[in-house]
């Protein structure tokens, strides 16, 4: 149990030591100059020397290096070369916009990829089951930003249900969380609460859209592979009712790949959100990455890169802690 | 006991393929109609799909115009159309090539083991580890703007699943007598994997490939959308999406219409994949 606790966590602190050599790799590759950039575009040889200089980028590549990985481990991002500002605040003060967004399409992905790959594995040929294949096929199939440019348009603009930009019209709840949903509750601002769900409603859609079908589709498999067992014949044969066997039996037994799916899911719906909030203008991380793509700003992609890459191998660490708690044979084996 | 059994489906699946293909004609149509866009986009649209028109901006569907016009003027239909030789023939280079690097380095591992499986698995590892559109925008932003970038970035996040799946059948396949059979006539290693090993990866190969252009077709009018793929005026979906962005007011065809192309594209290499792997299933079980 110990040993494979540690295993984890050695695997994951040596995958993100991998990931950010690699950005660093990456952004000493670009065949440009920061410095020039940076230093504008009248500067001469002199101004260019200096601003390589005020940047460090005169040392050797080694030095770099060590004064990167020494910077990121105090939490230090770097200056982005497009404002010249640290980035680190800049990403923390974006974040929370970002992070309600893939919050509630997390949940709400799950609970429904779950629950109707559950229902799909288990009606088998039924209208229902069919109605949720199609559903999910279409999921899958739906480029994400211009599903979301349709729903800005035939359902925020046309029917003018929802908002179709921003995170919301009155004015911001005092930040507690940065969750504009919860503060707003907190603060006990019921209107603030309804403008900020409004608000969510299109990209949230947009983005359980595209990944409840992965979810719905994993389940199934799962479900229906964990039905062939034999244990399965053995319970009904006892006389345990469907629900039972379904439930108590083959779901707990089903649930192992689903977790490791949701939590890779996860990561792509960071990835995805870059594109949702672009559509809808949602001021997180996702459109700071577009803007800094914009203006060649390497300093803060890469920055933005390992934030997203450090998330998902944390979800993916949590999944891995939660396999001993869910499954007792992993306990037992170690 | 494997093996014969193995070699006898692996014999079926041969003399199946060309019954089968008659029976299952709309998987190939669908492939061939696709493949036939990609190759002469100007059969289906005669128009030019760069001649602009200024004095017919946003003009909506018509008789003339059947997807209506663009920002320029220019016919969307037609741009739609290219956008497909562009969207669906990249898309088929960048999977064609990741496979291949995948299944060199996948194969080579698993034949190999030791150190050299060990390095090559802990960086397929590394590279899984990266949410993969975050990692094709990073090395996409490094190599600048353009097609071939795209290219780059997608094959590069794209080979490690490859390297993986073959990986996994070959450490399964090569303790099967006729790999043994193999290496005791003195065949080479690489030519093991190439002439004894790969047409037994090719059925689930190819059901994962079809499977994999549509996600590719996704991810590549994804990175376009932001810019870092195709640059205007060239004809490609994502691009073509993130211009009408911008008019999203005054012209719904625009937004609503050249989407359709891409969720055509995905529901084809879907159906595509579902029909090679439900064949698959019924020859090898």
């Amino acid at each position: 149990m110990t040993y494979y606790l540690l295993r984890r966590l050695v695997g994951a602190v040596a995958v993100l030591f991998g990931v950010v050599t690699g950005t660093f790799v990456l952004s000493h590759v670009i065949p440009s100059c920061p410095a020039c950039a940076v230093a504008g575009l009248r500067a001469g040889p002199e101004q260019i020397k200096e601003a390589a200089h005020s940047l460090g980028l005169d040392r050797p590549v080694w030095d770099q290096y060590v004064t990167y990985i020494s910077g990121l481990v105090h939490g230090d991002l770097g200056i982005s070369y497009a404002s010249r500002q640290p980035i680190g605040p800049a990403i923390l003060s974006a974040l929370p916009a970002t992070l309600e967004l893939v919050f509630y399409s997390f949940i709400i992905y799950a609970v429904l990829g779950v629950g109707l790959g559950l229902v799909w594995a288990w009606r088998g040929n039924r209208p229902e089951s069919w109605l949720i294949r199609l559903l999910s096929m279409l999921g899958t199939a739906l480029p994400v930003f211009w599903f979301a440019m349709v729903l800005q348009l035939w359902v925020g603009l046309r029917l003018g249900w929802f908002p179709i930009t921003g995170r919301m019209q009155l004015d911001t709840p005092p930040m507690i969380t940065g969750f504009y949903t919860i503060d707003s509750l907190l603060t006990g601002n019921f209107h603030a609460f309804f403008d900020a769900s409004w608000h969510l409603v299109l990209p949230v859609t947009a983005l359980v859209m595209w990944q409840f079908a992965v979810a719905s589709r994993l389940t199934q498999k799962s479900v229906i592979e964990e039905m062939r067992m034999p244990y399965v014949r053995t319970a009904i044969a006892k006389g345990a009712g469907t629900r039972r066997v379904m439930l108590g039996h083959v779901f707990r037994n089903a649930i192992n790949p689903v977790l490791t799916m949701l939590g890779l899911q996860f990561g792509w719906l960071l990835g995805g959100t870059v594109l949702v909030e672009v559509v809808f203008s949602w001021p997180g991380i996702g459109i700071y990455m577009y803007n800094a793509l914009q203006t060649f700003d390497f300093p803060a992609i890469m920055a933005v890169t390992v934030v997203i890459t450090l998330g998902f191998v944390v979800v993916n660490l949590v999944v891995d802690l939660l396999y001993p708690v869910i499954d007792p044979r992993i306990r037992a084996l170690g | 006991m494997a093996a014969p059994a193995l070699e006898v489906h692996a014999r079926a699946f041969q003399r199946a393929s060309i019954l089968d293909l008659a029976r299952h004609w709309w998987p190939v149509a669908l492939i061939a109609v696709w493949l036939l866009i990609v190759l002469v986009p100007g059969l289906l649209a005669p128009q030019d799909p760069l001649a602009v028109n200024t004095l017919n901006i946003l003009a909506p569907p018509s008789g003339e115009h059947l997807f209506g016009t663009d920002h320029a003027g220019r016919d969307l239909w037609a741009r739609c159309v290219w956008g497909v030789r562009y969207s669906l023939g990249i898309s088929i280079l960048i999977v064609v090539g990741a496979a291949a690097i995948g299944t060199v380095i996948g194969g080579v591992a698993g034949l190999f083991r030791g150190p050299v499986d060990a390095l090559l698995m802990r960086t397929t590892d590394v590279f899984l580890a990266f949410p993969y559109l975050i990692l094709a925008i990073a090395i996409a932003s490094a190599v600048g703007p353009g097609l071939t970038t795209v290219v780059v970035a997608l094959t590069a996040v794209w080979w490690p699943g490859y390297a993986r799946m073959v990986r996994g059948q070959v450490l399964a396949l090569k303790e099967l007598p006729f790999v043994e059979g193999a290496r005791a006539a003195g065949t080479s290693t690489l030519m093991i994997l190439f002439r004894h090993l790969l047409p037994h990866l090719l059925p689930q190969l190819s059901a994962r490939l079809s499977m994999d252009v549509g996600y590719a077709v996704l991810a590549m009018t994804g990175l376009s959308f932001l810019g870092l793929g195709a640059q205007p005026p060239t004809p490609e979906l994502g691009t073509i999406i993130a211009d009408a962005h911008s008019h999203l007011l005054s012209a719904w065809w625009y937004t609503t219409l050249p989407g359709l192309f891409v969720l055509a594209m995905v529901l084809s290499s879907m159906v595509v994949s579902d029909w090679l792997e439900a064949r698959n299933k019924s020859q090898f079980s």
